[in-house]
């Protein structure tokens, strides 16, 4: 249980009286809140066993500066969702109270939190099925273990073709002006890529600290140390792959820049969505090499519910040398549903024997027009979950060779294709898109996939 | 080991048949000098001699992770056109089907007995090979260690010789060769240098005159040993003489040839290129290399000479080269 | 001299190789041993007790009869005994992976006979459910580790390879004789027989090995002979498993559709139980609105 007391602030005017008990009645009437004075005395936190009473504190904090009621009805929404978000409490119910007792001012009020803390350990089972493979995932969760919001996620996967992938992470938030939070995990994970005709087993360890230089400015410092275990998928794989099979150690440092003003992560409306991402491998294994990507998102709004989106994505992969080894894991593909659209996964830029090599830079760009379906079915409801929309995508990738310019090769054999498409909304995170493309310009090594495209995933470009 | 190649492979090998040896093929190995092992070296020198035998030109191609890239996980394996071949039983199949065969004018139970014996020096020597490098605690750390890691970063190296290790483990206990002491892998070495021996007899070759992949076997495995420089095996060689001479005159009228050739000529061109650039640093990388390429060509010479006494290096020059140039 | 073998079935005096090969080994040199069973699979396997001394292992074995003078290969010179030598190297090399191919590798047999055999021998509950599912899993591992990245029928086709090699060595080896090395048995045909009578008479429901050993005639009836001359009195029979294996096979279907409609009664009662609980239990059916709208009924 926690007590929050306000320190004695002088009041110039007093505020009308108004009766709260009226509240209740049937006969409404109408009050400016705007105009209510109010000052909050103390907050009660109800419902805390482990958390620590300074944890809690600097969230309600806010409280405090609240002057008319209108604003402590909103700051005390902030500051349950604030609550919620610490990922500590399973549900938060608000109480709002004149104060009493002998401390309280005249137009005083007592806020009274209820919350419930997840219980020690949480945990699940569940089977999933993909890819030719079933899988059992077990996942263990320890959520605020000591009272300061740390948590313990383990997630433990084991397929039928012996492909077993765990991840196990600890998360350590602080309390302070910048949001810093630090998290750590090891994890071992089974990929395959047809597209590229290789498998690839990480055994790895990330570092990650992150902070808010301004208040929509997030900067992530990260160490990545993973073994990458590289194999043909099968047989068949041309031997441009097979020559890349192996182990590597990558050691790579990382920063990443972004600023994201959208309203939304699915379809937003409006704001843009800016990220910058700096890769430099090198320190210890035998990886060596620097990357910089950058994604840039624009939303306009237009008309009724029209969005004019802008997209574009780039990026540079420099090798440290010829001393250093760079992994096909490392390299920039292009194609396919999330990417460049009306092309293959992976499917533009060079091949061997239908596999694809992967390159040292590209850039890709769209530009999309969304709108509600047609005729707007479920409106208001289950039709908000799906846009329509048109789109241009454009794009080129090559490898750093050769005397020629490097813009040059930037500008010729640009990649177009258009198309027509649905898009659903998976929950807050992911996104479905069913398209029908039409390639405009590729060149004859690239797999282009004129007709319907399915794509899901989390990242669009 | 085992030969690894499915129906599919066979119907490939079939219709690749009808065309002929191709220039560009390539023998994928583990780098000679610092990475390694005695039984890799063993198979890998064994494919080498078997394809000179045969006069197949090929290209030898050093890569750190040719382990990886052998579609059996083991080495060496050739690339000849679209195919990957690994392990020297398939790879002498697949010469087979372009219709060259060291085996042709044999009989049928001389066929069997190259199966046989070679099947017993995969068994024993391959598998004591495999325990001395592996499980033999002195050999491990002071050999296998060092250079199976030298190919890895710290602390890749630690990983991958640990996996590796408990790879060979497992082989070797479901073989029964784990639960075995030294002592007994060298007794076990004995009897099967005893009977090669035995079946060898005063021949040049296992089967008289003509060489065969049993022969290539042998040198590689007897060779790769001599290289070693374990004291023990090289003594339970000395006894058995004549596997010796046998890989003496294989190594002298087949490998010995084309080393010499390759190296003259590497040497030239490079001094040519130190000529023409004047760099300083390339020409002493450029010497390093010729300087550990010829030591190891004395070596490889030194090794086997040390091993025969004089008089038996004498009774080899008897050996009619005339008759060794036919094949 | 007690020799301890591990448990025997299907006309074999064991079903394990070392165990066959000793004990053929010592009735051949009519070595006065008395065999014993044991049937705890953690155990290694044979085991000759002489005089409170236990000595394991084929190799050590042979090595202490010998030294008793019970000696089997004594009448061969040395380049048959090297060619023996040659010989059984050869059938380790290419026959033990097939063993552990045929008995945990692959699925059907390991379903529905290996599992069922090792479950009912092992007298000890649990322990006979976790041995052979550890032993199933030492064995993946094994085959992991000899062909990497290759499926179960490319690993199949290559042993099937190796065992053709093998096969055709042995046969024309053998020829038309009775005996591989003059007119006797040796170490030699012991090791011949142990191999391929485990491949061939255990009734394992996939098994394209045997068939390739059948089709050589001479093989065949060497085994045959081989189990007459040295096994007599070893019957064929299933003491363990094929009895109700076999009568399970003949009302596997009937069984199955009486059961099924019992069965898929119970289950959907027990779920649709299961749910109303969890309803009740969630207040997501009110049970005195319920209750209100019975009694409502009644009036």
């Amino acid at each position: 249980m926690g007590i929050v007391h306000a320190k004695e602030k002088k009041h110039g005017l007093a505020s009308p009286n108004i009766n709260y008990d009226d509240c209740d009645s049937v006969e409404s009437r109408e009050i400016n809140l705007e105009g209510v004075r109010a000052r909050v005395d103390r907050i009660h936190i109800n419902g805390l066993a482990r958390t620590k009473d300074d944890y809690v504190k600097g969230v309600v904090q806010d409280l405090f500066d609240a002057n008319d009621f209108q604003d402590v009805l909103l700051k005390a929404h902030t500051v349950r969702n604030k609550l919620n978000s610490m990922g500590c409490f399973q549900n938060i119910g608000v109480f709002i109270d004149t104060s009493k007792g002998p401390k309280a001012t005249p137009d005083g009020l007592e806020i009274t939190f209820y919350v419930r803390e997840l219980k020690r350990v949480v945990g699940g089972i569940n089977t999933q099925v993909g890819d030719n493979e079933g899988s059992l995932v077990i996942g263990l969760r320890a959520p605020n273990m000591f009272g300061r919001g740390e948590r313990i996620q383990t997630e433990f996967s084991y397929g039928s073709k012996n492909t077993n992938n765990f991840n196990l992470s600890f998360v350590k938030p602080f309390t302070g002006r910048h949001n810093p939070v630090f998290s750590t995990s090891v994890y071992q994970a089974n990929s395959e890529w047809p597209s590229s005709g290789y498998k690839q087993v990480d055994l790895g360890f990330i570092l990650d600290y992150g902070i808010n230089s301004w208040p929509l400015i997030r900067h992530n410092f990260q160490w990545d140390v993973a073994v990458r275990d590289l194999s043909v998928l099968t047989k068949g794989s041309s031997f441009a792959i097979r020559e890349e099979s192996g182990s590597s150690l990558k050691s790579a440092l990382r920063h990443i820049f972004s600023i994201d003003v959208r309203d939304d992560n699915i379809f937003p409306s409006c704001g843009s969505l800016f990220k910058f991402t700096t890769e430099a491998a090198g320190a210890g294994g035998d990886v060596g090499f620097v990357k910089n990507d950058v994604f840039l998102q624009t939303n306009l709004s237009l008309i009724g519910d029209c969005v004019l989106q802008t997209s574009a994505n780039a990026g540079i992969l420099n090798s440290l040398g010829n001393d250093w080894k760079l992994g096909l894991m490392d390299m920039y593909y292009l194609g396919g549903p999330l990417s460049l659209r009306g092309f293959r996964m992976r499917g533009v830029g060079p091949h061997s024997e239908g596999d694809a090599l992967g390159s040292t830079w590209f850039w890709a760009s769209g530009l999309h027009l969304f709108t509600p379906l047609p005729f707007r079915p479920g409106k208001g409801g289950f039709g908000e979950l799906f846009r329509t929309h048109l789109f241009v995508n454009a794009g080129n990738i090559g490898n750093f060779e050769g005397d020629e310019d490097f813009m040059e090769k930037v500008k010729t054999n640009i990649r177009v294709a258009y198309g027509i498409g649905v898009a659903m909304r998976l929950g807050q995170m992911a996104r479905i898109e069913i398209n029908y493309c039409f390639p405009h310009s590729f060149q004859e090594t690239d797999l282009s996939q004129p007709g319907v495209q399915f794509g899901i995933g989390v990242h669009f470009l | 080991m085992f030969p690894s190649t499915p129906l599919l492979d066979k119907i490939q090998y079939e219709l690749g048949a009808q065309e002929p040896w191709p220039k560009d093929v390539k023998l994928y190995q583990p780098y000679e000098v610092e990475q390694i092992l005695l039984p890799d070296n063993a198979n890998c020198l064994a494919v080498q001699a078997f394809l000179r035998m045969c006069n197949l030109n090929f290209e030898i191609v050093s890569k750190a992770n040719a382990e990886f890239m052998s579609p059996s996980g083991k080495v060496p394996f050739i690339r000849c056109g679209a195919f990957v071949i690994s392990e020297l039983e398939p790879i002498v199949q697949f010469v087979n089907t372009k219709g060259i065969s060291l085996t042709s004018e044999l009989e049928n139970d001389q066929k069997c007995d190259i199966r046989a014996y070679m099947s017993l020096v995969h068994n024993v020597l391959e598998n004591a090979e495999l325990y001395l490098c592996w499980c033999d605690k002195e050999t491990y750390n002071e050999v296998t260690k060092p250079r199976n890691g030298s190919v890895y970063p710290w602390p890749l190296n630690h990983l991958q010789n640990w996996t590796k290790r408990s790879h060979v483990i497992k082989r070797l206990k479901m073989m029964g060769w784990y639960s075995k002491t030294m002592d007994q892998v060298y007794h076990e070495v004995e009897n099967c240098c005893q009977a090669l021996a035995d079946r060898l007899d005063g021949k040049e070759f296992f089967f008289g005159k003509k060489y065969t992949e049993l022969d290539a076997l042998l040198y590689g495995h007897i060779y790769s040993i001599l290289e070693s420089r374990n004291a023990k095996l090289i003594a339970i060689l000395q006894k058995n003489k004549n596997l010796l001479t046998h890989s003496q005159l294989i190594h002298r009228h087949i490998m010995q040839k084309h080393f010499d050739d390759k190296l003259l000529q590497r040497l030239k061109s490079d001094h040519r290129k130190i000529k023409t650039r004047n760099i300083k640093t390339k020409a002493k990388e450029v010497e390093k290399r010729s300087h550990i390429e010829t030591n190891k060509n004395i070596r490889r010479n030194q090794t086997i000479e040390n091993t025969l006494t004089e008089t038996e290096i004498d009774s080899l020059s008897d050996v009619d080269s005339g008759d060794l140039s036919d094949y | 001299m007690e020799l301890i073998l591990w448990a025997g079935d299907f006309g074999l005096i064991s079903l394990n190789l070392d165990c066959i090969r000793v004990t053929a080994y010592a009735r051949l040199t009519k070595a006065p041993v008395k065999i014993k069973y044991c049937r705890n699979p953690y155990c290694t396997y044979p085991v000759l007790q002489h005089e409170s001394r236990y000595v394991y292992n084929y190799t050590e074995i042979v090595k202490h009869l010998e030294k008793l003078s019970y000696v089997l290969d004594d009448k061969l010179d040395e380049k048959q005994y090297g060619e023996s030598y040659v010989l059984i190297n050869m059938l380790t090399l290419h026959l033990n992976p097939v063993l552990e191919y045929l008995f945990w590798q692959n699925e059907t047999n390991y379903e529905t006979l290996v599992r069922k055999w090792y479950s009912q021998v092992i007298p000890i509950p649990f322990i006979n459910l976790i041995y052979p599912s550890r032993r199933r899993k030492l064995a993946h591992e094994f085959f992991d580790t000899l062909f990497p990245h290759q499926d179960r029928e490319a690993i199949e086709i290559t042993l099937l390879k190796g065992v053709q090699e093998c096969i055709t060595c042995l046969t024309t080896r053998l020829g038309e004789s009775s005996y591989f090395h003059g007119n006797s048995y040796t170490s030699i045909d012991v090791a011949v027989y142990s191999y391929l009578a485990l491949i061939t008479e255990i009734p394992l429901p996939n098994n394209p090995f045997a068939n390739l050993i059948r089709g050589f005639e001479n093989l065949s009836t060497f085994i045959k002979r081989f189990n007459c001359d040295v096994f007599p009195d070893v019957q064929y029979d299933s003491k363990y498993v094929c009895r109700f294996f076999g009568s399970k096979i003949k009302t596997n279907e009937d069984d199955d559709l009486s059961t099924s409609l019992t069965m898929k009664v119970v289950i959907v009662s027990a779920a649709l139980c299961g749910m109303f609980f969890y309803a009740l239990s969630k207040n997501i059916i009110n049970l005195t609105k319920l209750n209100s709208f019975i009694v409502i009924d009644d009036k």
